[in-house]
């Protein structure tokens, strides 16, 4: 089997030029999406039969717990990769991902109480999603702070893979135990593709600010990663030419 | 006491390590670090401090991982042999006694009978602190407390870092000793020393070097 | 094997007998701060006591898993288990066995009384402690984990609190609902299968878990 372009993928170097080439496009194509889904959303989908004009909370609060899970996951899974075939570049991925993952959630509980306040009356609410939300925060923070415990950054990446794993295992059981202690939330709206409960209209918006919000949050990822790289192969002869490349270009 | 399982040993190579190579915060302290030990070898090694001597004996314990190159203990009785390895730290409990410190830890895989752990403790002349919690021991009997378990270990192997320190002239002339009768009995020893060290036949000498790249 | 490291393991806490005790002092005293912060009300205390003592159980556990692995840690015998023994599991199983005969099952042990104090009924009471006897050493296995990423750390004990208690929350869900059904009469075996799968499904995952943590910490 031909490993050449898996070692190839796992190169900082690599990562740090093509991603050099694929980050205006990535980011570029969020913010037209972004753009197209607030306009859809604010403008162009009508309000909710019940809870009227303020179901367009809906259009930020869905996306970004979309994103506070997926990138959970993508956290997890890189820190795993990192920690079982000791590749540095999946470690940085799971270190970028983690910040960006944490304010998604912030977003997420944020938009949530914002939309809570006038359905329910209160800013928060027990209820088995905000609080799972909420719980998927604390272990964001964990791990964020674990790693920023160890002096050795490359230590650090371990512990944190050893926590992503852990956590990977516990996170069902975590999502089914608050399910099963309060199941009070109203049904699931996204999955029913079938028979959507959603007007097309406002499932149009919301699709959209999905890829949007997904798309940027992966540009965020790829700027931290971009910069993680740097610091961490700060010896390396390639950062140097880079680094003295760009002052000469400013100078000019 | 200390004895070697030498039937059960295929040849006289014991360790070999092939272009080890330890990094610390992203920063290496050596690499392509080769060399091999037989039996009734010495060998010392010597660097500069920060160099990683430490590093490179616990990376070969197993307590640190490495990040490039291998190393192979030989097997004896289809396991990779266990070294003993006593660290700056002496790994003795303040709260046991110095009995209970060598009957319930295990010394290179297994734990001992109450006779040879009384017998070691009588040679490193503790004989009367048997029942002594060793929170009451002054440091250079701590220390020798970890030593007895030199006398213990049924392994081809000692690491040692640092073995001399608080040792009084005694017991630094008692630990040459049984390191040189060791050797002879066909055992490698692979230590740290920063005084000065007598053995009859000199240690072979490892240098540890920083790499070129890390010092631009 | 597991046996010797074991009696080891006792024998050290024997020896620091004192210590045993504060986790159960810290855990009568967070239970009666309760009354006097709620309601010293009979009526209100009984519906909500079951959830107070699973959580000053949990949090008493929490703070006595330093115990574990920190003082190894610090004087080097931790590194010498971990390499002399030859077989890391049966280590940190040793140290989670004792952990749980020291701390959880004192704990249990003492949740009648404050269960009493809590004016809580026959049923509930037997309830919280089958769940306790269930969910105390679910806790000193997981704490085992977080415990082993943070032994190395100068602040590990706030850090432990953040890593750990996410984790507890199914347990602390289903151990204190199932003592809440028992007050209210209702039949409670799926949270204890539940409790009870928890319970196997960590004993099978969490030594590798611990030994990986305790690798990252030993350098």
């Amino acid at each position: 089997m031909n490993w050449q372009w898996f070692h190839r993928l796992s190169s900082p170097k690599w990562f740090y030029q093509i991603s050099e080439r694929w980050l205006p496009w990535v980011m570029g194509v969020s913010l037209v999406l972004m753009a197209a889904g607030i306009y859809q959303g604010l403008f162009n989908s009508v309000p909710d039969y019940q809870q009227g004009e303020s179901v367009r909370i809906m259009y930020l609060h869905v996306p970004t717990a979309f994103a506070s899970m997926m990138f959970y996951m993508v956290m997890a899974i890189a820190a795993a990769i990192g920690y079982i075939w000791r590749i540095k570049l999946a470690h940085m991925a799971a270190i970028s991902a983690a910040p960006v993952g944490a304010a998604m959630t912030f977003l997420a509980l944020f938009t949530g109480a914002f939309w809570g306040k006038p359905m329910w009356g209160t800013w928060w609410v027990w209820d088995a999603r905000l609080t799972s939300e909420l719980i998927l925060l604390f272990l964001y923070l964990g791990f964020i702070s674990l790693h920023q415990a160890f002096e050795d950054r490359e230590v650090g990446d371990r512990a944190a893979g050893v926590l992503a794993m852990v956590g990977v295992v516990n996170i069902p059981i975590i999502h089914f135990s608050v399910e099963w202690w309060n199941t009070l939330h109203q049904g699931a709206t996204i999955s029913k593709f079938e028979k959507p409960s959603l007007d097309p209209s406002m499932l149009i918006a919301l699709l959209l600010m999905i890829f949007a919000v997904i798309l940027f949050c992966s540009a965020i990822m790829m700027y931290r990663m971009r910069n993680e790289v740097l610091s961490r192969e700060n010896n390396k002869s390639w950062v140097k030419e880079v680094v003295l490349g760009k002052q000469i270009g400013k100078m000019k | 006491m200390s004895h070697v399982p030498v039937s059960n040993l295929q040849d006289d190579l014991i360790l070999k390590v092939d272009k080890l190579g330890i990094r610390r915060s992203e920063r290496w302290l050596f690499r392509e670090l080769s060399f091999e030990l037989f039996r009734g070898d010495i060998v010392q090694i010597v660097g500069h401090n920060g160099a990683g001597k430490t590093s490179l004996m616990r990376s070969l314990c197993g307590l640190l991982t490495h990040a490039e190159g291998d190393f192979e203990w030989t097997e004896i009785n289809d396991l990779p042999c266990l070294p003993l390895y006593l660290g700056h730290l002496a790994a003795v409990k303040p709260e046991l006694t110095v009995f209970e410190n060598l009957k319930y830890h295990p010394i290179a895989g297994q734990f001992l009978g109450d006779e040879p752990i009384e017998d070691a403790i009588d040679q490193v002349r503790l004989g009367n602190y048997l029942d002594t919690p060793t929170r009451h021991l002054s440091a250079g009997q701590t220390r020798r407390v970890g030593l007895a378990r030199l006398l213990l270990a049924d392994t081809p192997c000692w690491i040692l870092d640092e073995p001399f320190t608080s040792l009084d002239v005694e017991g630094c002339k008692w630990l040459e000793q049984q390191i040189e009768q060791f050797a002879e009995k066909g055992g490698c020893v692979l230590l740290t020393s920063h005084q000065p060290v007598h053995f009859e036949k000199k240690p072979q000498i490892l240098e540890i070097k920083r790499p070129v790249e890390a010092l631009c | 094997m597991l046996g010797k490291l074991l009696r080891r393991e006792l024998l050290r806490h024997w020896r620091c007998r004192q210590d045993l005790i504060n986790p159960l002092i810290f855990f009568l005293i967070t239970v009666s701060l309760f009354p006097l912060a709620v309601t010293p009300d009979g009526a209100m205390l009984s519906r909500i006591g079951n959830g107070i003592i699973w959580v000053a159980a949990l949090l008493a556990a929490m703070l006595s898993l330093e115990s574990m692995y920190r003082d190894d840690f610090y004087d080097g015998t931790l590194e010498l288990l971990m390499l002399q023994s030859g077989s890391p599991y049966s280590v940190v199983m040793a140290k989670i066995i004792s952990h749980w005969l020291t701390t959880g099952l004192p704990l249990v042990i003492m949740s009648p009384l404050l269960a009493v104090m809590m004016q809580m009924e026959g049923d509930a009471i037997g309830a919280l402690m089958l769940t306790l006897l269930i969910g105390t050493p679910v806790l000193s296995l997981i704490g085992s984990v977080g415990m082993g990423l943070t032994v190395g750390l100068r602040q590990g004990g706030v850090l432990l609190s953040l890593l750990v208690l996410p984790l507890y929350i199914p347990i602390l869900i289903f151990g204190a609902g199932a003592v809440s059904r028992a007050a209210m009469g209702m039949d409670y075996s799926g949270q204890l299968a539940f409790m009870g799968a928890f319970l196997l499904g960590s004993i099978s995952l969490v030594p590798f878990a611990s030994v990986a943590a305790i690798k990252v910490s030993i350098r």
